[in-house]
């Protein structure tokens, strides 16, 4: 009765309205800023700005990159101390990084500027929330030399011509060999050129030593790079760099699908053995000597030299495809600035992304970490020749970037649907390994869900 | 305003005197706050389940159930769904008996009885991340602690993380363990509950070992035995944390539960897909209800 | 009769009891290798548990995983974190709880079943089906990575009004009707009567909070940057990026571990005794 009818009205009122209440960020809230080519702030912006600019930066480098990236950025706070102050933040890997940073488009709290994934460049340039490295470089004429970067690495951020972000840390894939088992097995380094070579090597080790002979993180970049290096585009039309998106990819077809049959083989022979999706498995392995040849990034050098010292060597990625137009893919992370932070915290943005691919900052962090300098001017010091001369892996390192030509096939799959197609692929091609179905299977299902992933992404683009 | 009607909600009959009614008003905390941050954000679920959504994740054209069919004639979402059910149920399973028979075996005097209590009760101590966390390091393929210590033993263990069905072994598990813990105070303290006179007069009957443990003592437990299996099901059909470390909804999808698929359309697969998420949110709020219901049904209220 | 029952039970109950013990040990052995592994491991290198087994020699026992735990995970102020959090999370369920519980079972007004109805149903919604809208809504309220953030959906919960209620509902209406006749107010009434009838009952709706709020793991890793993350996140984001080194990974664990666990060696008679009248009846 008479308790009763407050009760219940004061319950309804509160569903009711709060469920009709617009949360932020419904339809038509303006996510999308307006388009900014043209309208990038130069010096004068930062210059005129009172006090500190506070500035912020996420990334997902973990564990001894994540250690050495706060160092420099430290060092950078100190040398602007009074005008410019970054705060850092570790959002987890990249996935989880790029989760927090679509929660903080819609609740319009993003950083200043964002440490990327490469994968997610498609994404983030359809998203539209940074300004592109190109415009700032035009109106920061004294800042950041594009032209200095090596151009293996700034073409990954190049979409439809236009440079979008600034790679910061890269990586390559290696073909990393315990020398001790190879030469047990009596398998030549020299010998290990090509996919066919390896894939030979390995079945030898196995049945030599008894100790498998191969071993690759269960990542979908490492199929990337089977495409890349055998010289096909890993997604059509032309690896989603042109005008026209990407809806297809090419993984079921051609010298990639050859590739990777040959390397399901190893797994399905028992040859091969798994490296777990976040490649522990495969390290361990490698240092446990268990396994003799492993495919993993050159970032893994830091954990190499901190476990039990052994033979070890890295070569380059084996080839499979025509010279001049195959080469493996960059991986690692670029440098996105945001298009709603202030100019003057946007001119600031520039300044952090100025001395990150510096070439002094680049060398330091290039030894404490795994990633290859991308700043061309680095290998012009000393200290950087003598530290490339008592770390002849590092070298090679260097020299597969700078190695590899600027092709579409070697400058990686641009789309949005990229991180979604990915999780599918290795899931499917990590079926095929385990002999749970065949590889044309596995590849077959990989291409249709990717076409479906390429459609859904487009319509809510278009929505 | 004497209301002397005995409620079945378990209501007093009101005595005879007039009591100030501000004591209603107490409820309104709790229910506010559940209004607001479980209710509201139901519907508002439901509202974003009916809607697609734009590559940050607004909601943007209305499309009715189409999501739902989306997801129903999807082949890999009965998948899912049968495979947080399994999960569910055999996390709990292993937890609930394991630490049953540890709690009966512990009841009557052991040599060392309280330093294995105190080794049971460990787990209770984890997480459900933490515990994911230790388990990665056991069954890790190739170099997995587990597996190369029964290698030491001559046993060849599977493999753990890559195989389909060990997978869901793996995390079941790692889930039984960490819930091993809890259920076994629980069921300690159930089994020290009942009645010493009970237990001797069975044992002058001739009951040892088994059978009392089977006809007395499991049935006086009861009750702490369905709460545990209740809300061990329900935690379980939730199961995210050790999916998320342990095998990120591999291999090929074996291991993926609601939860998981929910976080990944909504926050993993790069563009999130809000409507589509939301469509996994109400399906499980459902299937919970069910169970809930069924439950309370088979093993009536635990409150009995 | 007796004395044949009892001579013929010994010789049974001698190898009854053998077993009995061997069964315990294995099981307790079982139980505590995840344990004893991840604490061996942490001690040592990489790789050598993998090589050398789980019961290594003590000589190259090291601290380093440890110094490397703390240079990339902030566990102090996560542990804090996560403290508070819990501390506050769990006041505010029992609070709100046993305020609605009482309404719920001893003042008589219409209504009263559908509250009841309503809060019943929050027991169905799974916290992850409700993120979205929660997050929305603590963003714009401005609290994202904050400790108050993390705590505030969840400032209330269903299970502790549903239990707490059976308890209540289970105290004899005459210590009730007593309190109030003394002239006690409904709070008096509650705090000072109620719940310390149901001591049992309050420790289960305590430890079951307590539990929920420390395992919270998803809302977490959504809500928080850096400011306010707590350890689950912590020792997730460790697990991922200590892919190369399991050894710092298991160390990491450890860590946030020996709290926890030294609160439950410490308290664990104290833990079943509470439970012990707790969710029998």
């Amino acid at each position: 009765m008479k308790t009763r009818i407050p009760l219940l009205v004061t319950a309804a009122a509160l569903l009711v309205s709060l469920a009709a209440c617009s949360s932020p960020g419904t339809a038509g809230t303006g996510d999308r800023p307006a388009d900014t080519t043209g309208s990038a702030p130069g010096p004068s912006a930062l210059a005129k700005a009172d006090g500190v600019t506070d500035i912020t930066i996420w990334h997902g480098l973990g564990a001894a990159n994540g250690i050495a990236f706060q160092s420099a950025i430290d060092r950078f706070n100190e040398e602007h101390e009074g005008k410019i102050a970054v705060k850092a933040t570790y959002q987890g890997v990249y996935a989880d990084l790029l989760a927090k940073y679509n929660a903080g488009i819609r609740s319009k709290s993003t950083p200043t500027v964002l440490l990327g994934g490469d994968v997610a460049t498609g994404f983030l340039t359809d998203v539209g929330q940074s300004i592109p490295a190109a415009d700032m470089a035009k109106a920061n004429p004294n800042g950041l030399q594009l032209g200095d970067l090596a151009e293996q690495a700034t073409n990954y951020y190049k979409v439809d011509g236009v440079q979008q972000a600034v790679p910061m840390n890269v990586s390559t894939p290696m073909l990393w060999v315990n020398r001790t088992i190879l030469a047990k097995a009596g398998v030549d380094t020299d010998d290990l050129t090509t996919l066919d070579d390896v894939v030979a090597a390995a079945k030898t080790i196995k049945a030599k030593t008894g100790v498998a002979g191969y071993s690759m993180q269960a990542d979908d970049w490492y199929i990337e790079q089977l495409t890349a290096t055998a010289g096909q585009d890993f997604c059509l039309p032309g690896n989603g760099r042109g005008s026209e998106p990407a809806s297809s990819i090419s993984i079921n077809s051609g010298q990639a699908k050859e590739n990777i049959t040959k390397v399901a083989d190893l797994y399905r022979s028992g040859v091969a053995v798994d490296g777990a999706p976040d490649g522990s498995a495969a390290i361990s392995a490698f240092q446990a000597g268990k396994v003799g040849m492993i495919v993993m990034s050159s970032g893994i050098l830091g954990a190499l030299k901190t476990g039990a010292p052994f033979d070890y060597q890295a070569l380059p990625f084996p080839t499979s495809g025509p010279e001049g137009k195959s080469g493996p893919v960059i991986g690692g992370s670029g440098l996105w600035l945001s298009a709603t932070a202030t100019p003057a915290q946007q001119v600031a943005g520039w300044e952090l992304e100025t001395y990150l691919t510096s070439p002094e900052v680049q060398e330091e962090f290039s030894h404490a970490t795994g990633y290859v300098p991308i700043n061309t001017k680095t290998a012009d010091s000393a200290s950087q020749q003598q530290y490339l001369r008592e770390n002849p892996i590092t070298e090679r390192f260097a020299d597969q970037l700078a190695g590899t030509p600027v092709v579409s096939a070697a400058a990686g799959c641009v789309s949005g649907a990229m991180t979604a197609i990915k999780a599918e692929n290795i899931s499917q091609i990590v079926a095929a390994f385990n002999g749970q179905k065949s590889v044309d299977e596995a590849l077959d299902a990989a291409a249709a869900k990717a076409k479906d992933s390429f459609a859904e992404y487009q319509q809510q683009l278009g929505n | 305003m004497a209301d002397t009607t005995a409620g079945t909600d378990g209501a007093r009959p009101r005595s005879r005197r007039r009591m100030p009614a501000t004591g209603k008003w107490l409820v309104l905390p709790a229910l506010l706050l559940l209004l607001v941050f479980v209710l509201r954000p139901l519907v508002r679920t439901v509202e974003l389940s009916f809607h697609a959504s734009d590559i940050v994740g607004n909601p943007t054209r209305f499309v009715g159930l189409a999501n739902y069919l989306d997801l129903f004639t999807d082949p890999g979402f009965l998948r899912v769904t049968l495979v947080t059910i399994v999960i569910a149920l055999l996390g709990t399973g292993i937890a609930t008996s394991a630490a049953l028979g540890a709690a009966l075996l512990l009841r009557r005097h052991v040599l060392g009885g309280g330093l294995f209590a105190v080794v049971f009760s460990l787990p209770f101590a984890y997480s459900a991340a933490s515990a994911s966390a230790v388990f990665a390091g056991l069954f890790a393929p190739s170099v997995g602690i587990l597996n190369t210590t029964l290698a030491r033993v001559g046993i060849d263990g599977p493999a753990w993380l890559s195989d389909p069905v060990a997978a869901v072994w793996a995390i079941a598990l790692a889930t039984g363990w960490y819930e091993f813990g809890f259920a076994f105070l629980v069921l300690t303290a159930a089994v020290r509950a009942v009645p010493p006179e009970t237990i001797e007069a069975a044992q002058l009957d001739g009951a040892g070992g088994w059978r009392l443990a089977a006809r007395i003592l499991v049935p006086i437990m009861r009750p702490s035995i369905v709460f545990l299996t209740v809300t061990g099901t329900i935690s379980g059909l939730q199961t995210f944390a050790q999916i998320q470390v342990l095998t990120r909804g591999g291999p090929g999808g074996a291991t993926t539960t609601f939860v998981f698929q929910l976080f990944q359309l909504a926050f993993g697969n790069g563009t999130p897909d809000f409507g589509r998420a939301s469509v996994v949110a109400v399906v499980l709020v459902v299937v919970i209800a069910a169970v809930t219901v069924v439950q309370f049904r088979l093993f009536g209220r635990n409150d009995a | 009769m007796t004395a044949t029952v009892t001579s013929r039970r010994r010789p049974r109950l001698r190898a009854a009891t053998v077993v009995r013990f061997l069964v315990v040990l294995v099981a307790a052995a079982v139980v505590f290798f995840p344990v004893w592994t991840s604490f061996v491991s942490a001690f040592l290198p990489s790789g050598v548990v993998v090589r050398d087994g789980v019961l290594p020699w003590p000589g190259s026992l090291t601290l380093r995983n440890f110094v490397a735990v703390t240079a990339s995970v902030h566990l102090v102020p996560q542990y804090l974190v996560s403290v508070a959090v819990v501390t506050l999370q769990t006041t505010a369920q029992v609070v709100t709880g046993a305020l609605a519980a009482y309404a719920l079972v001893f003042p008589r007004w219409r209504g009263r079943a559908l509250a009841f109805g309503l809060v019943l149903l929050t027991l169905a919604v799974p916290g992850e089906s409700i993120v979205i809208p929660n997050y929305e809504l603590v963003s714009a309220i401005g609290l994202r990575d904050t400790v108050l953030g993390v705590a505030l959906p969840y400032l209330a919960a269903g299970y502790p009004v549903f239990l707490l209620r059976q308890a209540f509902a289970a105290v004899p209406t005459e210590i009730w009707e007593a309190s109030r006749l003394d002239g006690a107010g409904d709070l008096r009434s509650l705090f000072a009567i109620v719940m310390p009838a149901c001591r049992p009952e309050v420790t289960t709706a305590v430890i079951w909070s307590a539990l929920s709020a420390w395992n919270g793991f998803f809302w977490p890793l959504l809500i928080t940057d850096s400011g306010a993350r707590t350890v689950q996140v912590g020792i997730s984001q460790l697990a991922a990026s200590e892919a190369s080194d399991p050894s710092v990974l298991f160390a990491g664990t450890v860590l946030v571990v020996v709290p926890t666990i030294l609160l439950v060696v410490l308290a664990q008679r104290l833990l079943v005794n509470g439970l012990a009248r707790g969710v029998l009846h």
